[in-house]
């Protein structure tokens, strides 16, 4: 009784969770009138790849692709390693300010989008940073950051201290116990972190609306805006546009869903 | 030359003095224990020595050099730690050889070293293990290997032995006693188990609050403690400890009295007695009642009720009184101790 | 030394790589951001390489936009002093910008003789000065039938009606409608208010004021109401895509749409005619649709005379006869020069003739800024009648009333006001702490940072200069907007004025409401993240066998990005055809929902679209928590006789506490904060902005409405709120651990 219940609340949450991409693939394989359709039946008859080649062959997604590749990875590298080390030193250290710099920490995620979104820009045009990558980067890294922050230290709390200690009697600096033991120790956590960044930038879309206006420098989610005109928006391509979007994503996910759950420790931070 | 030697260490933190004035002077090669109850200050001793933690004023020497001021990585410390600290990522050997690499030593040293290491504790099939793979005694035994390889002139061991199991644990006292002799480095060992200070220690500093109440060998620990704290902390079954007061030779206690051929002048002392100096006999010395007996295997210990006071003495044989038998007891009188009761110390 | 050097190195490859990257080779780059549909795209496409290989020296940058984004992205970038030089795009953009000076008349550029050639209505005009040359003149809506379904269009209202009903049909006796007579996007105001002038009135008075409480829009009102209700001739629920992909797939026969979807329908093989709107038969007038342009105008920031040159070379070549004809001739666009007209390209073509006599019955789209506030306001009143929460006779009054409103606020130029003074106060107080603070810590600071915490404060400071750095000064930039009058009509001088914004913040009752909104949001999704994320990972963890199976499928909806799952619930809770209704109708059967018309349905689908988004967050976290409960805990409640409840109730909730409440407050936080699932799903607030939060509702106030100023100040106040939350939430935490320990 009990298990079949407990059989029953997962496949339904299951169901849930995975129906809507389900209905994405349905649309991207449906061809021109994508949108029309009143059966619930995933494929038919008339289900064909058209989409899929339109989007790879006609319109510049490769590229797209190659641009959200190269920010979101670089975004990554630096999310990970700035979060590391300050995650470290805010788990491992007291000294002055600390407390300030969590709340701060904390604090920014309280800034509403819609406020950030003007000054924003106008601070990147000032810097002549519109429509380089660089500019994009640098506000994901930072925006990004105070999460991964707080979640490396909370990932650092639970590494013990003696660790440190024997490197350094070992005859480490500070610097070294860090990057040599506690660093490669922490996989998890690091993983998990850049699994964030990542996404964070891999999916954004109203800064890289204002910063990025050379389609030559569209990122996906840009790029894959641009087929929903106002009026007239591709359904099918969209929909196969979105799908090869999240894939990576997903896979991604799945790949290092064993990690999420002894890395992911914001749940544990100590307040 | 001394190996280690402190000179007035104290450290506190804010208002709370975790260990007052401590000097201390190690012998080039000797098995020192610090020993002392939980909260004492000898695990931050330990840290002070290390550096891992430094001292609010004092000064610390290594080989004559003051090091007070040096970072722990150049102090040329091995440490052992309670909770092993082995690196997790890393395998067996790989803890071993990470400070060799760091401290650039070549290649065939440092294979020689770790070879020679696990061949002597027994350890060359785990080499390739991970930690995560190892059992609580093969990890202690690495951490200890790993300590070993570095060579260092000083180790320190923070309580290595608490987490083991008692047969383990016996088992490792004497590994660890028997590589001191082989490597005859200089050893400062951390424990809150005072059978383990007996069995290992060339010398015994027994912590208390901060300070060292005492510092000796074994046998002097044992057999002349200076104070109550001593005597009542050092020995299993501990030293009984009977409160009475010194009245023209004679020692009087709420139950009973008796002569001590010692002058004394007369006021509170606490006298002790260790549980093997206790005999019982036929029909003279302190009357009591038995109350308990602990069989120990070879010996046991009888717990007797004088009325307001239990004394413990062991007894050996076949014949042992049965509960609520009445017996005597005849205190060895050169063994017995007198303290001052206020001060605590040792009166003669 | 080297370490430094080597990091040099790294960093100027770094920067050149990004420089270098996307540098052209020709002389001057000359943007163009247009809104253009798909196969406009192409067209354009084709014309600007031909122009770029005519001259070898311009290189021309194409970026589109959606209309909306379009607009707000060219008005944030020509704040920060750049911006495209040329923009293309509806003539109603026209006020707006040349209000805030963001583009420049013409009159000086082009000849007046060069102007003649092209049709009035292709000269946008805004006080006197032409600012915008559309290369069409259209843009305007009109009747699109399929041939097939309706050989001769309907003259009159009651001949609509009447093929209407007779093509309405349910062809397999399923109780649902496969085939309609008639559709279109009704519930936007620009598809309505053609009907409005067909009963004898316009949406606006010559003088560009709000016409809205006419006998003719409560007619109008009633008459769409009609459609759906009475007549049954349109869809429940109907939007732009649906009436569109029903008209493609030849499942309606007539459509409201503009001369844009020409080619599209084209390319969809449909054999269509146009008309006029019918002919109303009860005034014997012409609905009249407004008939505008699209077309280009000139950035006001460009300096350099050489890129104007060039920009001016571009315009030319856009609006020239050959590029017309090219239009004309790929998807059909009516073009704005007369010679083009004489074309047998246009002569010749049956459709853009029906077109000019449909233009004939036009009115011209207005382009003052103020038509935005009608548009809104409007949109609102409108949705509400389709609804049935109002009257249309009500509607019609509140419309009016509030287009006046919106258009006094967006207009309002505000002055410094006696608050200003607090205002000063402020920020001298700040300063003053900021300086006091600094004074007195500095020295700690320095001894701290000098002695044994060199190390700490060396590995934190590159993330922390990089989060202040890009945090710190849009925080005090917004703080300063808040305190100013920075709208539409002071968008080059602003001011500080005081706390004005703050006061009208505080007095508004529909900041309360949207507040309340708000609050009942967080709650209700914050609730639903963390039971079924708990129930999801207690069932998993104690029960289910192949865990990582399990947690893999259920962690899917949190790899999805946020505006692909938005815009894909939106599609699933289409009333017709999403899949949610068609399950609710086929397994269950049930009467369809209609989700995105109604006020509180709506909510509780940006509601669902958000759990669906968040649970999976909850559940890891929960995972996590779960582990660390020792089993033994289990044992015993066991052997003590508890059941499954009181295990969950006494061990497993208790213990999960301390993992899962700071999560909560983390998500509470994201989800009050979170635009993306309202303003997607809901598509900008709809119905009537009933669906906002707070964080939607300044969106919409910024972008939509010009009001900067306002805007900043909500958003302190979100901010603000936010805080205390968090502090009340800490403190509560707090005492709960004391209590418990």
């Amino acid at each position: 009784m009990k298990k079949s219940l407990s059989w029953f609340t997962i496949l339904l949450f299951c169901l849930f969770s995975l129906f809507p991409m389900l209905y994405v693939v349905s649309i991207s394989l449906r061809g021109d009138n994508a949108f029309g359709s009143r059966s619930l039946a995933l494929f038919n008859s008339q289900s064909t790849l058209k989409n899929f080649s339109e989007l790879f062959l006609h319109t510049p997604f490769l590229k797209w692709m190659m641009n959200s590749l190269y920010v979101s990875t670089v975004v990554t590298l630096s999310g990970v390693i700035l979060a590391a080390t300050s995650g470290y030193a805010i788990s491992r250290y007291e000294f002055k300010g600390k407390k300030i710099m969590l709340m701060s920490l904390l604090t920014t995620q309280m800034f509403p989008a819609t406020m950030l979104m003007l000054p924003f820009f106008i601070v990147l045009s000032k810097l002549h940073l519109i429509n380089k990558f660089l500019g994009l980067i640098i506000i994901y890294s930072s925006t990004a950051l105070p999460f991964c922050i707080w979640q490396m230290k909370g990932y650092f709390d639970t590494v013990p201290k003696e660790l440190e200690e024997a490197a350094k009697l070992d005859g480490c600096s500070s610097f070294q116990a860090f990057y040599k033991i506690i660093l490669p120790m922490s996989t998890p956590a690091l993983v998990i972190t850049g699994l964030f960044s990542f996404m964070s930038s891999w999916s954004e879309y109203l800064v890289a609306a204002i910063t990025l206006q050379d389609p030559e420098l569209y990122t996906l989610p840009l790029g894959l805006k641009s087929f929903q005109a106002s009026l007239a928006t591709q359904w099918g391509l969209y929909a196969a546009g979105a799908l090869v979007v999240s894939i990576p994503v997903v896979v991604l996910f799945i790949m290092i869903s064993k990690y999420l759950v002894s890395g992911l420790t914001v749940g544990s931070v100590k307040g | 030359m001394n190996a280690l030697e402190l000179k007035n260490i104290t450290k506190s933190f804010g208002f709370n003095t975790i260990l007052k004035n401590v000097s201390l002077e190690v012998n080039l090669g000797e098995f020192l224990v610090l020993v002392g109850p939980s909260g004492c200050g000898k695990s931050t001793l330990l840290r002070i020595i290390s550096g891992l933690e430094s001292s609010s004023t004092g000064e610390v020497f290594i080989g004559g050099k003051n090091i007070t001021l040096v970072e722990p990585q150049n102090r040329d410390i091995a440490m052992v730690f309670q909770s092993y600290a082995l690196y997790p990522h890393m395998s067996v050997y790989e803890n071993m050889e990470f400070s060799l690499k760091i401290r650039k030593l070549p290649p065939v040293e440092i294979r020689n070293r770790i070879h020679e290491i696990a061949d002597l504790l027994q350890m060359t099939p785990l080499l390739q293990r991970k930690p995560k793979d190892l059992s609580g005694g093969q990890r202690q035994r690495v951490s200890l290997g790993r300590a070993l390889a570095r060579r260092a002139p000083v180790i320190l061991f923070d309580e290595p032995l608490s987490n083991l199991d008692a047969h383990l644990r016996q088992q490792m006292r004497i590994e660890i006693k028997k590589i001191h002799q082989i490597f005859k480095s200089t050893i400062i060992y951390v424990t809150h188990d005072q059978t383990e200070a007996m069995t290992m220690g060339d010398r015994i500093a027994v912590l208390n609050k901060g300070q060292i109440e005492q510092i000796d060998s074994p046998f002097n620990i044992y057999h002349s403690p200076k104070n109550i704290f001593v005597a009542n902390f050092i020995g299993t079954p501990e030293m009984n400890l009977l409160n009475g007061e010194m009245r023209n030779n004679y020692f009087v206690h709420k139950d009973f009295d008796f002569n001590i051929s010692k002058d004394i002048s007369s006021h509170d002392v606490v006298l002790g007695i260790r549980p093997e100096n206790i005999t019982l006999s036929e029909n003279q010395g302190i009357a009591g009642t038995v109350q308990f007996f602990e069989n120990l295997g070879p010996n046991g210990l009888l717990h007797v009720h004088t009325g307001n006071e239990v004394i413990k003495l062991f007894i050996q044989g076949q014949n042992i009184p049965k509960i609520n038998d009445k017996v005597f007891l005849n205190v060895d009188q050169s063994k017995l101790k007198l303290f001052d009761k206020k001060s605590g110390s040792l009166i003669q | 030394m080297i370490l430094f050097k080597k990091l040099h190195t790294f960093v100027f490859l770094c920067v050149s790589m990004i420089i270098f990257s996307n540098n052209a080779m020709a002389n001057t780059t000359i943007q163009l951001w247009h809104q253009m549909i798909y196969s406009h795209r192409e067209v354009l496409k084709k014309v600007v390489d031909d122009f770029e290989a005519k001259h070898p020296t311009i290189k021309v940058q194409v970026t589109y936009r959606e209309t909306e984004e379009l607009r707000s992205a060219f008005q944030s970038s020509s704040m920060g002093g750049s911006g495209p030089e040329l923009i293309y795009g509806p003539s109603d953009q026209v006020g707006p910008f040349a209000t805030m000076n963001l583009i420049r008349p013409l009159d000086n550029l082009i000849p007046i003789e060069e102007q003649k050639k092209f049709d009035p209505l292709a000269l946008v005009k805004f006080n006197q000065k032409t600012y915008m040359i559309g290369n069409t003149v259209g843009n305007f809506l009109m009747l699109i039938y399929n041939k097939k379904l309706v050989p001769n269009p309907p003259k009159t209202l009651e001949e609509l009606i009447k093929i209407g009903q007779s093509l309405t049909k349910d062809f397999n006796g399923d109780g649902k409608i496969d085939q309609f007579g008639f559709a279109f996007n009704f519930t936007e105001p620009f598809f309505f208010v053609p009907w409005i002038d067909g009963f004898g009135d316009h949406f606006m008075t010559e003088k560009n004021q709000p016409n809205l409480n006419s006998k003719a829009m409560i007619s109008a009102f009633g008459l769409m109401r009609d459609f759906r209700d009475k007549y049954k001739i349109i869809p429940k629920e109907c939007d732009y895509e649906m009436a569109n992909s029903l008209f493609k797939e030849g499942k309606a026969g007539m459509i409201i749409n503009g001369d844009w979807s020409w080619g599209d329908y084209k390319s969809a093989k449909i054999d269509f005619g146009i008309a006029r709107f019918p002919l109303i038969n009860s005034t014997n007038l012409w609905p009249a649709p407004l008939v505008g342009t699209t077309g280009y105008s000139v950035n006001a920031n460009i300096e350099d005379p050489l890129k104007l040159k060039d920009t001016l070379e571009l315009l030319n070549f856009l609006t020239s006869k050959e590029t017309q004809l090219i239009f004309t001739k790929e998807v059909s666009t009516y073009p704005s020069r007369f010679e083009a007209r004489l074309d047998p390209l246009v002569i010749n073509n049956d459709i853009l003739k029906e077109a000019s006599k449909i233009m004939e019955v036009g009115k011209p789209m207005p382009v003052v800024p103020e038509v935005r506030a009608v548009w809104d306001s409007l949109r609102g009143q409108y949705q509400s009648v389709l609804a049935g929460s109002a009257t249309p006779e009500q509607a019609a009054q509140k419309a009016q009333e509030e287009a006046l409103k919106q258009i006094q606020s967006m207009n309002e130029e505000l002055t410094p006001g006696p608050t200003l003074y607090l205002v000063w106060l402020l920020f001298a107080a700040i300063l003053g702490f900021l300086l006091f603070y600094i004074a007195t810590r500095i020295k700690k600071f320095l001894k701290d940072f000098k002695g044994a915490n060199k190390f700490p404060y060396l590995m934190m400071a590159p993330a922390f200069i990089s989060i202040f750095s890009v945090i710190i000064y849009p925080f005090f930039y917004n703080l300063a907007l808040s305190f100013s009058n920075f709208s539409l009509k002071t968008f080059n001088n602003w001011t500080l004025i005081g706390l004005h914004h703050y006061q009208s913040v505080i007095v508004d009752p529909k900041f309360y409401e949207v507040f309340l909104k708000t609050i009942i949001w967080t709650i209700s999704n914050v609730f639903f993240h963390v039971s079924i994320g708990v129930l999801l990972a207690v069932i998993i963890e104690q029960v289910m066998p192949k865990k990582n199976l399990w947690r893999t499928l259920l962690i899917i909806p949190w790899a999805v990005p946020q505006y692909i799952t938005a815009l894909t619930w939106r599609g699933m809770f289409n009333q017709e055809y999403g899949p949610i209704n068609i399950f609710l109708q086929e397994y269950l059967k049930l009467s369809p929902i209609q989700w995105l018309s109604q006020p509180w349905t709506t909510f509780s689908a940006c509601v669902i679209t958000n759990v669906w988004l968040g649970f999976p967050f909850m559940m890891i976290v929960a995972l996590g928590g779960l582990q660390s409960i020792s089993p033994d805990l289990y044992e015993s409640a066991k052997m003590d006789g508890a059941n499954a409840w009181q295990r969950f109730k006494h061990i497993t909730w208790p213990m999960l506490q301390p993992v899962i409440r700071p999560a909560a407050l983390l998500g509470a936080i994201w989800t009050f904060n979170t635009l993306n699932v309202i303003w997607l799903v809901s598509n900008s607030g709809e119905p009537a902005d009933q669906t906002h939060i707070l964080v939607s509702y300044v969106y919409k106030a910024a972008f939509n409405l010009y009001r900067y100023g306002y805007a900043a100040a909500l958003s302190m106040i979100i901010f603000i709120i936010l805080i205390v939350m968090s502090l009340v939430v800490n403190k509560i935490n707090k005492e709960s651990k004391e209590s418990n320990s």
